[in-house]
């Protein structure tokens, strides 16, 4: 007996070291080596962009760039990556950042429109980036809790949902999927390609986070085929739809949170107008199909925008928002002409206004 | 609780310690340990499910014990009959009522007299199908005298909630399972270490075969409508790979696990995609349910020892009842009629016993004839597989249509492509893996023998790591709970 629990219990604790090792030195998601976020920072407000970057926290990222801002903006973006590619060539001379993060929740509209609201150096406007998955309870987002006291500091209330005995470090220290993408970082590490790189050009390789905070995608995503993207989209409802999978109802406590949110906003007289990116057209019709309640986010949001009087654009449906196939990446993400079009952009030739020089 | 959950990772090393640290000194607690682990295994998915395993296991205990004086055959029948019915009715009731429902609806609008009925919202217990044929095995073989029914309660809760068999199996038989809980188990070092290394196998099965497989499935079966002939063949073959690594890594899970704790349970499936024929397939795929129904079914309805006209409805009986019972819908009754199709030509010529022993035993290769046998009980499989998968018969001949369109001969695309690379990679070791192992209980049962510990160690190190890197973590059920 002695011998088979020896044994097992070195080979496993070998595993476990493989296991926790591989994640904390190729660390995909720049857990357990901070900092990272605040090397991009100071990219860009040197007035450059920072570019080979993937898998930091982008809600660090926002709370260090705000964190370095000293005038109140013109034009703040709150939303998800549906809206990270708005940035300031689409309004004429005005101080634009954008603070979207992907797969934003409401608990990270409220966090980072927190942060601002302490700083006291609120926007003059407002665009809220509108998701399907923002009233869902079950949309198994937990990225917010980044800025989970900004948030607690918003509503003076701590959030139970999505609770963990566990706190994110630990949990992706042993866990198996965060290693198969560390696993893959491993050679980036050694070979030291890990760090992001200043650059003065908006199309880059890899994804770049642009001098107003906007977003430029790499090189081949840019460059998807329509059939590439068409297959992106089938890829994507393949399985259960990103963060609407469990969407059975709409929270009422979350719409309250919603509510609360754009009144404040409302109420220290910022300008506030709701964008809904659409979703590729394959997408969409499987949405109208099996997830009708996306449908109802939309019309519930819209009838809350026309009785407040909240300028909106767009739509969850391609066809409402006048786009076909051609004007996608994925299922999800819309080109950036296309949500020019979207927000009736009619100025063009705008150079990009850098938060460095506000 | 499934076996890939960082659950059941906590679970296992608390219930092994409390088994055979603090209950190992009475074979009564530890038995009753058995029946708490088990119960805290099955209720993970919903308590809910415990009283219907608890009465079933009072219903079937006290039956037994009234089998046990019983001498008067008519009292001993109705006996018998109750624990048939009820064991059945619960089944029928959870897993088939809506089905029934919706076909007579479907036969009355058929015939003209639509009838306006409502269908009940029924959550499935996981495992249902698989404990009822176990406890069955038990009143029946009790009934036969065939075992002496159980005095001790406890052992027979065990017997019929036993946790890594319980919710997929293999169905243990009274017979051989219950008396094992009537002895003291002793720790034996080398069938531990078996235990282990077939657990491991199990997972390299279902984390990086079945459910890499699955995913590609998935995408090629749902948007059939979308893909060319030579993309479906492979979302079959996918499926194929993906139904076989699921299962066969559940059984061998479990009688890993069994074996930490001293138990051993039957083999469950013994490298069916080597076989000859759909008679040999047959005897290695699902071999607890296929003996099972053939010792509860197919002899009492008398077998193969009537006319031609017996063989071929006892046949046919068999194998619809055995797809039914894998779910219920008609997909599945097809897809055993298929397979009784395939079947009936060997029984009827005499040769569904011709193919008894491993394949190319002793040798490293097929010959060519074994291999073209190989192949064509493979494809006539994977066919039948379509039906199995199918949301629908509809689905299904549609789908079949599309892969014997002029498409078939068209390169295959769809978005999971380099997935698919790495899958196909993975189930072609796999493939080597499992034919050099192929007459052993399970692929790498051989490993015990290399003599080297380094290279013992690597090997399994080697799978490790192939799971840690190539594995789909996202917790995925196995197929066979739904049955």
């Amino acid at each position: 007996m002695k011998k088979f629990i020896y044994k097992t219990i070195i080979f496993s604790v070998l595993t476990l070291l493989f296991l926790v090792s591989v994640n904390y030195w190729g660390d995909s998601a720049k857990i357990f080596h901070p900092g990272y976020e605040k090397k991009i920072a100071d990219i860009i407000f040197e007035n450059q962009n920072a570019t080979n970057i993937s898998n930091y926290d982008e809600r660090i990222l926002q709370n260090e760039l705000i964190n370095r801002l000293h005038t109140n903006p013109d034009i703040l973006i709150l939303g998800s990556s549906r809206t990270m590619l708005i940035n300031s060539t689409f309004f004429v001379e005005k101080n634009v950042i954008n603070n979207s993060v992907s797969g934003a929740s409401i608990e990270d509209l409220i966090a980072i429109y927190q942060i601002y609201n302490e700083k006291e150096i609120l926007p003059k406007k407002i665009i809220l980036g509108i998701d399907p998955w923002l009233l869902n309870e079950n949309n198994g987002q937990i990225r917010w809790k980044s800025l989970e006291k900004e948030y607690a500091s918003f509503s003076n209330e701590r959030k139970e949902r999505n609770k963990s005995i566990l706190n994110n470090e630990v949990k992706q220290l042993f866990s198996f999927s965060y290693f198969q993408a560390s696993f893959k970082n491993l050679p980036n590490v050694i070979k030291g390609k890990s760090e992001p790189i200043a650059s003065n050009e908006k199309y880059n390789q890899t994804t770049t986070k642009l001098v107003d905070a906007s977003l430029s995608y790499g090189k081949k995503y840019r460059e998807f085929s329509n059939e590439e993207v068409n297959n992106n989209a089938k890829n994507y409802i393949s399985g259960g739809i990103y963060s609407i999978e469990n969407f059975n109802t709409i929270s009422p406590d979350i719409l309250q949170e919603f509510e609360n949110l754009c009144l404040s906003i409302l109420e220290n007289n910022i300008e506030l107008s709701f964008f809904l990116a659409p979703y590729h057209p394959v997408v969409y019709e499987k949405v109208v199909q099996d997830y009708s309640i996306v449908l109802d986010v939309e019309n519930k949001v819209v009838k809350f925008a026309e009785e407040k009087g909240i300028e909106y654009f767009g739509s969850f449906s391609p066809q409402k928002a006048d786009l076909n196939n051609d004007d996608f990446y994925d299922g999800m993400h819309c080109k950036e002409n296309a949500v020019k079009k979207i927000m009736k952009v009619r100025t063009h030739n705008n150079v990009y206004k850098s938060l460095g020089n506000w | 609780m499934l076996f890939n959950s960082i659950d059941f990772a906590i679970f296992l090393p608390i219930a092994f310690f409390l088994y055979w640290f603090v209950t190992n000194k009475n074979l009564k607690l530890q038995n009753l340990l058995i029946v708490v682990a088990s119960y805290t295994f099955y209720g993970w998915w919903d308590w809910r499910f415990l009283s219907l395993i608890l009465f079933s296991t009072i219903i079937d205990y006290s039956i037994g014990r009234r089998l046990l004086n019983e001498k008067n055959i008519s009292k001993r029948k109705v006996l018998l009959w109750i624990s048939i019915l009820v064991n059945l009715g619960f089944l029928g009731f959870f897993k088939y009522y809506n089905f029934f429902l919706e076909n007579f609806v479907t036969a009355f609008s058929f015939l003209g007299t639509p009838i306006n009925a409502q269908g009940l919202n029924i959550i499935l217990p996981v495992g249902i199908s698989f404990y009822t044929f176990q406890t069955l095995s038990y009143t029946i073989d009790a009934y036969k005298r065939k075992l002496q029914p159980t005095k001790d309660f406890i052992a027979f809760s065990a017997f019929v909630s036993f946790f890594p068999q319980l919710v997929a199996g293999p169905i243990e038989r009274a017979t051989n399972l219950l008396p094992q809980f009537y002895k003291k188990r002793t720790f034996e070092y080398d069938k531990a270490v078996d235990g282990l290394r077939q657990i491991l196998w199990g997972l390299f099965k279902k984390i990086v075969i079945a459910d890499n497989s699955a995913q590609i499935a998935n995408e090629i079966f749902n948007n059939s409508a979308d893909y060319s002939g030579s993309t479906l063949v492979l979302g079959a073959l996918f499926f194929t790979f993906q139904i076989y690594g699921d299962f066969s890594g559940y059984s061998d899970i479990a009688i890993g696990t069994s074996r930490l704790f001293g138990f051993d349970l039957k083999q469950n499936f013994a490298f069916p995609y080597f076989s000859r024929d759909i008679a040999e397939f047959w005897r290695r795929w699902h071999i607890s349910l296929s003996t099972w129904f053939r010792d509860y079914l197919y002899i009492p309805l008398g077998g193969s020892r009537g006319g031609t006209w017996m063989k071929v409805r006892n046949t046919f009986i068999i194998f619809i009842v055995s797809g039914f019972w894998h779910g219920a819908n008609w997909t599945f009754i097809v897809w055993g009629a298929l397979n009784a199709v395939y079947f009936l030509p060997l029984l009827l010529l005499g040769k569904n016993r011709t193919n008894t022993n491993t394949v190319a035993q002793e040798k490293y290769l097929p010959s060519i004839k074994e291999f073209f046998q190989i192949g064509i009980t493979f494809s006539l499989t994977v066919l039948a597989w379509v039906f199995f998968r199918a949301e629908s018969i509809e689905h299904a001949l549609n789908y079949l249509s599309t892969i014997f369109s002029k498409s078939l001969f068209s390169f295959p695309h769809f978005p999971l492509m380099k997935l698919a690379f790495t899958t196909v990679i993975m189930i072609a070791i796999f493939i080597v893996i499992e034919w050099i192992g192929r007459n052993k209980q399970y692929a790498i049962e051989n490993t015990v023998n290399i003599k080297h510990s380094y290279l013992r160690y690597g090997l399994y190190l080697a799978i490790v790591i192939a799971i840690m890197v190539m594995g789909n973590f996202n917790e995925n059920q196995f197929i066979y709970f739904q049955f």
